[in-house]
Parts: structure tokens; C-alpha cells; sequence
């Protein structure tokens, strides 16, 4: 157990507004795995969500999907809802030929387009790709507002794509789940931070 | 020094027209605005408008203003320039307007760079969204430049037209960036 870094000898300051926290899933990941989780420690402690404004997630990693197709779907889960259609999502991509922009109401955050395992199809063995989502104001009562940022280039085969989403629930934020369509290969990593406001006037 | 420190935060608690940033230290590489926002104008999407100022001043309103953007909305792209306003328009277009629902607030990071230069032109880029709303969910990658070497010292924050107000709980933090 650690106090947050912005309590010095008990007394609240300004410093590093970015805040590393610990996935609840170790990573990087040792083995295939189907979810990276990331909770709230709900202590008080660093790793509680409550104390920040916004949360940043990178991700760096691939789907386990050996064949029949060149991409994954990068998911997003929040506080365990997955039933209905709690997400609104604009998206824009370009896959290296067309730019498209599209709009779904979704159940999970179809947050990003990222590479597979499918060598055989085109994916050079060794490629990863990326995704950065960032949530807002996570402890208000609003809805949830969030962006992604996410690319991929599997020497050929490619994506690059941004989208705004909003969690519509007014609870706040946490628990985050990330996931794909397949497994995460060993060796996908994540990094969170918590991001602080301004907190001594 | 901090990699990345909060300047100052400000969180509506209630309807105002101006968020604004003074006397910002010229001790950071670079500045990073975080935004959650709501705007009272009748829309789905808008943008919100930022003016920039230099040597302690108040903000230039004078009409040096440029931008770009590249986004989304539906099934459309759009992309689109614009010049010689008395504002920034598109590096912070990702306003949620009075057209959705009230939880609705869109959301977005501008990133400022080098401001504390006295011999370049301040160049902002943006990224956003807000995606409730029956035809227009935006999201945007957008680009902004003040045509003015002077190193920003004040950050003036506002609704559409630099004219609307903002709704309470619209929320800007200001945070500086340091290499080391």
C-alpha cells in the first residue's frame, strides 16, 4: 500500500500529473490471453480511480488469430456492461487505399483495428500494433466521453484510425477490460495512467 | 520539475462564455490541454474557440488565425481549411451542443507546442470527438496556427464564435511538458 505521490508528509501538492498504475493483469503478457483487466484498487491508494480526472491506456499487441484474416477488432469494456448497445461510436479510418468514416452503437467499444497472427495472410511475423484510448473525466455524472487512436502496419497491410465514443452511464469508471475478437498474443503489453487535475490553488 | 504537471484546472460550475489561463510559466517544452465540454449552442456537435496571447497581455482578437481538419461525422469525411479568423475554430471541434442529451459533453486533447518561443509561430494540433446525436457524431484530427511568433503567455477558452457560453461542468485542465 503507497499514498498517491501528490501527498508529501501529508501535505497535498502538484507533481506528476500522469500517474503509472499496475494493470490488474500482468503484463507484459506471459501467455495467450483473452482479457487485460484493469480495476480500481478502491482504497485510496494509487491505484484508486476516484482520485482522477481522466485515464490513458497504450496498448501495444497483437490478436492470436492464425488464419483467415489480416485484422482484430480492439475492444473495450467498462465496469463489466457488455448488454446492449451502451456505447455510441464515430469512427474514421484509412486501410492504405480508402479513407471511410462510419457510426455504430455498439455493446463494447469497437475502439481500434489492429494486426492478427495470420502470417500465412500477410502479416509479417513479428508486427504489433497500437492502440491509445483515452477516457475523460471518468468520476463524473456525465457520459462517458473517450477517443481512440489506433495503427497498424503489417508490412502492407495496414490501418490507421481515430474514433470518439461515449459510454452512455453516468456511474463512474471503474473497471476497464481490454480485449479482441481472439486471444492477445504473449507478449501484448499495456500501460495506464491516471491523469490529475490542478489540485493545490 | 515534473515530465507533466497541472497547471491549473478550471471546472464550470455554471454557465460561462470564457475559461481562461493567465501568467502561464514559460518553464514547460510544450503545453497540453485535456477538455470535457459542453456547449449551449443548438447543435449536436460544435466547436469550441481558443484565442492565445503574448508579452501579458490581453488575447490577440485580431484576425491571425488558421486551421485545418480531417473528420468524421456519419458516413461522411470531411476535410476543410480555414484562415484569417479572430479565433481558432477547428483544433478544438469536438464540442457536444444542446442538441443531445445533457450528459452528453464531447472531449479532446490540444496539444500547444513550443509556446514558449519568441521567434516561431505557435502551431496547436487537436484530436476529439463527441459521438452522440442522430447526424452529426464528429470526431476530428485538427490542426491550428497562430500567425504570431510571440510566446503565448494567456489562453482565452470559449463557446461557438468565441460568443456561447459554456455549460457548467465543462471542464479544461492546462498541463505543462518537460523532457526532463
Amino acid at each position: 500500500m503507497a499514498d498517491p505521490g501528490y501527498i508529501v508528509n501529508n501535505v497535498l501538492t502538484d507533481g506528476e500529473a500522469w500517474v503509472a498504475l499496475t494493470p490488474t493483469t500482468t503484463v507484459p503478457l506471459g501467455s495467450d490471453t483473452s482479457v487485460i483487466v484493469c480495476e480500481s484498487t478502491d482504497d485510496g491508494q494509487v491505484g484508486d480511480f476516484s482520485q482522477y480526472m481522466d485515464i490513458v491506456l497504450i496498448w501495444y499487441g497483437k490478436s492470436t488469430r492464425a488464419s483467415g484474416g489480416t485484422t482484430d477488432t480492439f475492444q473495450v469494456e467498462l465496469n463489466d456492461v457488455s448488454a446492449g448497445t451502451t456505447w455510441a461510436v464515430q469512427k474514421l479510418d484509412g486501410d492504405g487505399t480508402n479513407a471511410a468514416a462510419t457510426y455504430a452503437d455498439e455493446g463494447r467499444w469497437l475502439a481500434g483495428i489492429v494486426p492478427t497472427s495470420d502470417t500465412s495472410g500477410g502479416v509479417a511475423a513479428d508486427v504489433y500494433g497500437t492502440c491509445i484510448i483515452h477516457l475523460f473525466d471518468v468520476n463524473s455524472g456525465k457520459y462517458k466521453s473517450a477517443i481512440s487512436q489506433y495503427a497498424s502496419d503489417a508490412d502492407g497491410l495496414g490501418n490507421v484510425g481515430i474514433t470518439a465514443a461515449t459510454w452512455q452511464s453516468q456511474e463512474p469508471i471503474t473497471k476497464v477490460e481490454l480485449m479482441m475478437g481472439y486471444n492477445q498474443v504473449a507478449g501484448t503489453t499495456l500501460s495506464i495512467f491516471g491523469i490529475l487535475p490542478r489540485m493545490v490553488a | 520539475m515534473a515530465v507533466i504537471e497541472a497547471i491549473a484546472t478550471t471546472y464550470l460550475e455554471a454557465d460561462d462564455a470564457l475559461i481562461e489561463f493567465t501568467s502561464i510559466p514559460q518553464t514547460y517544452e510544450h503545453l497540453q490541454l485535456r477538455i470535457s465540454v459542453r456547449d449551449v449552442t443548438v447543435a449536436e456537435s460544435i466547436e469550441m474557440t481558443i484565442r492565445l496571447g503574448t508579452g501579458g497581455g490581453a488575447v490577440d482578437t485580431g484576425s491571425n488565425y488558421y486551421g485545418d481538419r480531417m473528420a468524421g461525422y456519419k458516413t461522411t469525411e470531411v476535410g476543410g481549411a480555414g484562415g484569417a479568423r479572430a479565433y481558432l475554430k477547428y483544433v478544438a471541434q469536438f464540442a457536444s451542443g444542446a442538441d443531445v442529451p445533457s450528459p452528453q459533453y464531447g472531449a479532446g486533447v490540444v496539444d500547444i507546442l513550443d509556446y514558449a518561443s519568441a521567434t516561431k509561430m505557435t502551431t496547436a494540433m487537436g484530436c476529439g470527438g463527441t459521438a452522440v446525436g442522430a447526424s452529426y457524431p464528429w470526431v476530428g484530427l485538427n490542426s491550428g496556427l497562430w500567425s504570431n511568433t510571440g510566446a503565448v503567455d494567456r489562453i482565452a477558452i470559449s463557446g461557438y464564435g468565441y460568443a456561447a457560453n459554456l455549460v457548467r461542468g465543462t471542464c479544461v485542465t492546462l498541463y505543462g511538458l518537460n523532457s526532463s
